[in-house]
């Protein structure tokens, strides 16, 4: 019997199975729970495919989507649907990054102990960051055209605009065509899923890696004929600026002098500094949402690629949302504010919803004295464009092969009652001054007014 | 006006009810399985003496069980270290009738009896002189009055917690479970949900009654079973209301059939003789279930019979474990297991052909712990797992729906409304009942096909919680562990290898059925016992708890273990004249045993109330009163 006896220890096996597979479960519950109990086949908070609780305001109490049996009931208005239609989402999963979708959790209150009971009913209303009249504004600003706007407070870190076009009316959605051109990309939020070639806008990155790195950066001079000639590639320029030193070469966007001053820099040293920027990583805001992240080729040294890379052309890509936070760093002293799109949340913390900010990217110095120079850049190369705006910025027009360039305006507000980095893309609008500076413009003229 | 206010108020205490019930309902199960789990795993598992060897020094030793090695081995139950012995030199057998057989297992020195030599089994008597290699040792058995002795002095069960308590819990449970799913079904009220639920609970209490009548007192296991019954009739008011008092039947019949197992086990004689013809009724029944089943969603795993199905591979668990069961003097002729091997094969086989590849997993699971458990041997089980290994690789060739299932697992999310959807909707509703539910009967899970059965852990999670989920599977890991702790006191090895199959079974459903689903392990469809919807696997789950019962040593603990009333009458009439010298002896064997770690918490139990090397329980003047009037007196 002593023999049977031992023998019968063999139980423990299947019994220490159940104990690890049960472990491995509840792990994954305690990671994954949210999203299981999110997704759409879930009858008990979505019927026939859109969420049944829950609702959405933008920072003013605007209602943007309330959930409901009956299904989903959007704002009243239909420019305001448009304007918000990535920021909200469709309800019916189209855009990913939507706030139905990212933050059905946070919506329908979900958590780990209760999971998605709630008593009598119920779901959460979620407030936003957004002013959903400030995107309408954008929105309309950009016409038709492709593009995003994103306007952020440097000092809090929430997102006040964050527009992306092509969109259509959530609430009576177009049949289209899927090579529809007036609806390329319309599921995409270019603000936080696309990145782009940055052109002129990089050489704010070029210039403040040079601050950094060398003492006599402002009376540094290098010589454009119209073109450079570099490892026997030809960089051309919009002028011909004879010597030119940094503050008119970033005016005139002067590309001979970037190039240069980037082989000057090293692709290893210039791809230190846009990292250590940002704009290579991935940013998570307010929870499940991140952007994609940039892009940057080094090139060998002295190489033709090195000096395209300096002025932001190459295949360099950047992400909006990542350039408002490097831009919002360079407002405030160097120290970034991490970008949030949740204000605040009914009946529930799920998440933080403090200022945030992020460990110092440059110096208080590089900050101070760039920041002034793209001041200055605004005030003397751009006069005229930002009537009452204490605008600091630089144009970009980036060139695309064969097509029309993207057309870029980025920076922020020296104004310390409306603390605002903005980004604005127009894709493949042409001039960066003319086609995105209007649309920069309208959008700040409206933010500062509210 | 008045009286269409009142419902109308009443509704409205409904969602506060339904709140309440969220929290009371873990409550409850979890105090039913800790009392449950307290009582089986804490109570000290006494062993009984059933005869002494006297050995030429002039010690005795006592046997513990009706099964007995002896020989030099320190795994034998008597080790007698003398070098003319072999490991395994004899089995000492004693049955029902307190008969004692003696085999001789092949030992080089041989074995004689009173001077003959033994060839195979013999009978032995009291006073038998048994030479093994030289050693003389010669039996001396325990008179029936004797034995009454032992009994009474044994403790009973219910020393740690009533079960009266136990069930007064379960019946909370059940009303709860009753009350809040005739709310959530307000609008669609039938009466079979509070009718349903009374006929569990009142067939719980009369079950309750019945079994003290007949002089039981060990309740827990059967309480467990109720508890996941109970939890099973609120997934069946959940998907088909309307089934309530079908189930509740079919309680009833799994009851019936656990009777009449407990009935079978309880004469080892009897269990033994009917092995062989159980286990083909049962390979029969399987074999013709194979030939009748109709494909239902890829599996053939069910016959209908004058309008209710069937599902064979059930039944034949209980042949299954009556087939590979064996007592110890079978344990040492290898044909044996070689027949048991061939049946298993065809089981396995059918159940493989039938494309029920769950059953046939846990079948071949079984399968190799009781080949472990007779033979011990790790080679056997390293020859199964291979040959399993190729079978594996030729179904997943053969049959394309098995592929799938592999392909699926870990990919559940890549395919969320195709091959994955069972595995999502799974996740998707445990997730949503957080610890405590959505409340009973206000899911949404059930609505996708087989969700009461083969994900029933998603419904229950979803409705009543994780904690109520996760209860059920500890009430099943408890009965393991209650099988392997119980197996040491064990009379006979049957008994021992019967119980380790049946929760070796019970355990490898839960596994199946619950991390199936959970996409921790590939999907299969398979019940969780007592659980999941199903009328077959419902009888069947009673039947294999028979075999755990069967284990139940504790004095008169289980309906699957005969009462000693005539013992313990002998003893009463006898009172003083035989206890000194049958007790003496047994204590200082126990103290000088070294070898004895199996019997921990026995020893403790012992240890503690030792005067002068004897327990004083053994000889209090009161020695023949009831637990009751003892306690009283404490």
């Amino acid at each position: 019997m002593k023999k049977v006896k031992r023998r019968t220890y063999l139980i423990l096996a299947p019994i220490l199975a159940i104990f690890v597979f049960l472990t491995i479960f509840l792990f994954r519950l305690a990671a994954d729970g949210e999203t299981w109990a999110t997704f759409p086949s879930n009858p008990n908070i979505f019927h026939g495919g859109h969420l049944a609780i829950g609702s959405i305001y933008d920072r003013n109490g605007v209602l943007l989507a309330s959930a409901g049996e009956q299904g989903l009931e959007f704002n009243a208005n239909a420019a305001i649907r448009r304007a918000n239609f990535h920021v909200v989402g469709d309800g019916r999963g189209h855009i990913g990054t939507g706030a139905l979708s990212a933050y059905a959790g946070a919506l329908v209150g979900y958590n780990l102990i209760t999971g998605v009971y709630a008593f009598g009913g119920g779901g959460n209303a979620i407030q936003l960051t957004i002013d959903a009249e400030l995107n309408r504004v954008a929105y309309e600003a950009l016409a038709g055209r492709r593009g995003a706007v994103v306007v952020m407070n440097y000092q809090t870190g929430e997102i006040l605009v964050s527009v992306s076009a092509p969109s259509y009316d959530p609430a009576n959605p177009p049949s289209f065509a899927p090579d529809d051109p007036a609806f390329e990309g319309v599921y995409i939020n270019r603000v936080l899923s696309a990145a782009y070639v940055p052109g002129s806008i990089f050489k704010i990155v070029t210039a403040a890696a040079s601050i950094d790195t060398f003492a006599d950066a402002f009376t540094r001079e290098y010589v454009c004929n119209g073109y450079v000639i570099i490892d026997g590639n030809r960089v051309t320029c919009m002028g011909n600026h004879g010597r030119i030193s940094l503050e008119r070469a970033m005016g005139v966007s002067c590309n001979p002098y970037f190039a240069q001053l980037a082989v000057d820099l090293g692709g290893n040293r210039l791809r230190q500094y846009t990292d250590r920027f940002g704009l290579l990583e991935r940013h998570s805001l307010s929870g499940t949402l991140s952007t994609v992240p940039g892009n940057f080729v080094a090139g060998g040294p002295g190489s033709a690629d090195l000096a395209w890379s300096g002025v932001g052309q190459s295949e360099n890509l950047i992400n909006p949302l990542g350039l408002v936070r490097f831009l919002g760093a360079i407002a405030r002293g160097g120290t970034p504010v991490e970008p949030r799109l949740i204000a605040n949340v009914s009946g529930g913390l799920p998440f933080s919803q403090r200022t945030r900010t992020g460990p110092a990217i440059m110096s208080a110095r590089v900050a101070d004295q760039l920041g002034t120079l793209l001041r200055e850049t605004a005030i003397h190369y751009y006069s005229g464009s930002f009537p009452g705006l204490a605008v600091a910025g630089k144009t970009g027009t980036a060139e695309i092969d064969g097509q029309w360039p993207h057309a870029w305006f980025v920076g922020f507000l020296d104004d310390p009652d409306n603390p605002l980095a903005f980004v604005v893309l127009v894709e493949h609008g042409g001039g960066g001054l003319t086609v995105a500076g209007p649309v920069a413009n309208t959008v700040l003229q409206a933010a500062v007014r509210s | 006006m008045d009286v269409a206010l009142e419902p109308l108020a009443l509704e409205g205490v409904f969602p506060y009810f339904t709140f309440l019930s969220r929290f009371l309902l873990p409550i409850l199960a979890g105090i039913v399985l800790l009392r449950c789990a307290r009582s089986l795993l804490r109570e000290s598992y006494e062993p009984e003496i059933w005869g002494y060897l006297s050995l030429p020094n002039a010690s005795r030793i006592a046997l513990y069980h009706w099964e007995n090695l002896i020989g030099r081995a320190k795994s034998a139950d008597v080790v007698l270290n003398y070098p003319t012995l072999s490991r395994s030199h004899l089995a000492l057998i004693r049955d029902d009738n307190a008969e004692w057989t003696a085999y001789d297992l092949g030992s080089k020195a041989g074995v004689t009896v009173n001077g003959e030599s033994l060839e195979g089994g013999i009978e032995v008597e009291k006073g038998d002189v048994l030479n093994l290699g030289g050693v003389e040792v010669v039996l001396l058995d325990l008179r029936p009055d004797e034995l009454g002795a032992q009994s009474m002095a044994r403790t009973k069960p219910g020393r740690w917690l009533k079960p009266s308590g136990i069930f007064f819990y379960l019946t909370l449970f059940q009303a709860v479970l009753a009350i809040q799913h005739s709310i959530a079904n307000f609008d669609h009220f039938t009466l079979q949900i509070p009718l349903g639920f009374f006929a569990l609970t009142a067939m719980m209490w009369a079950y309750f009654f019945l079994v003290r009548a007949m002089g039981r007192t060990g309740f827990e296991v059967e309480a467990l079973a109720f508890l996941i019954c109970s939890v099973s009739m609120s997934v069946i008011a959940t998907s088909n209301p309307a089934e309530l008092l079908r189930t509740a039947a079919l309680i009833f019949a799994g009851i019936v059939f656990f009777f009449i197992i407990c009935y079978i086990l309880r004469d080892l004689n009897r269990a033994k003789q009917l092995r062989w013809p159980i286990a083909i009724v049962g390979l029969l029944f399987l074999a013709v279930g194979f030939a009748l089943a109709e494909e239902i969603y890829g599996a053939r795993r069910w016959i209908e019979l004058f309008g209710i199905t069937i599902q064979p591979s059930e039944f034949v668990k209980v042949a299954f474990i009556f087939a590979g069961a064996a007592s110890l003097e079978r344990l040492f002729a290898r044909r044996n297991l070689f027949m048991f091997i061939a049946y298993s094969a065809l089981c396995v086989g059918i159940l493989a052909l039938m494309n029920d590849f769950g059953s046939a997993a846990v079948f071949f699971a079984t399968f190799l712990v009781i080949a472990f458990l007779r033979s011990g041997d790790w080679a056997t089980i390293s020859l199964a797992l291979a040959s399993l290994g190729i079978a594996g690789f030729l179904v997943l060739t053969v049959r394309p729906h098995v592929a799938t299932r592999f392909a699926t697992w870990g990919h559940v999310w890549d395919s969320p409304f195709g091959a994955g959807m069972q595995q999502v909707r799974t996740l998707s509703s445990t997730a949503s009942g957080g610890l405590f539910g959505l409340g009973a009967g206000n899911g949404t899970f059930h609505r996708v096909f087989a969700a009461d059965a083969d994900m029933v852990f998603g419904v229950v999670a979803e409705e009543l919680g994780l904690l109520v989920a996760i209860i059920c599977i500890a009430a099943i890991v408890v009965l393991a562990i209650f099988a392997v702790r119980a197996s040491a006191t064990a009379r006979s090895s049957f008994y021992v290898i019967a119980a380790c199959a049946a929760v070796t079974m019970f355990l490898c459903q839960v596994i199946l059925n619950v991390f199936g689903p959970l996409d921790i392990i590939p999907f299969t469809g398979i019940t969780f016992p007592f659980l999941s919807r199903g009328g077959s696997s419902m009888l069947a789950s009673w039947g294999l708890l028979a075999f755990i019962k069967a284990t139940d040593n504790r004095q008169n603990a289980s309906l699957a273990v005969r009462l000693d009333r005539y013992a313990v009458r002998e003893a009463k009439s006898g009172r003083h004249s035989t206890r000194q010298s049958t007790y003496e002896e047994p204590l200082e064997v126990y103290e000088e045993d070294d070898d004895y770690e199996s019997y921990d918490e026995a020893e403790e139990d012992y240890a503690e109330p030792l005067e002068d090397g004897v327990d004083p329980r053994y000889f209090e003047d009161d020695l023949w009163d009831t637990d009751d009037d003892r306690e009283e007196r404490r």
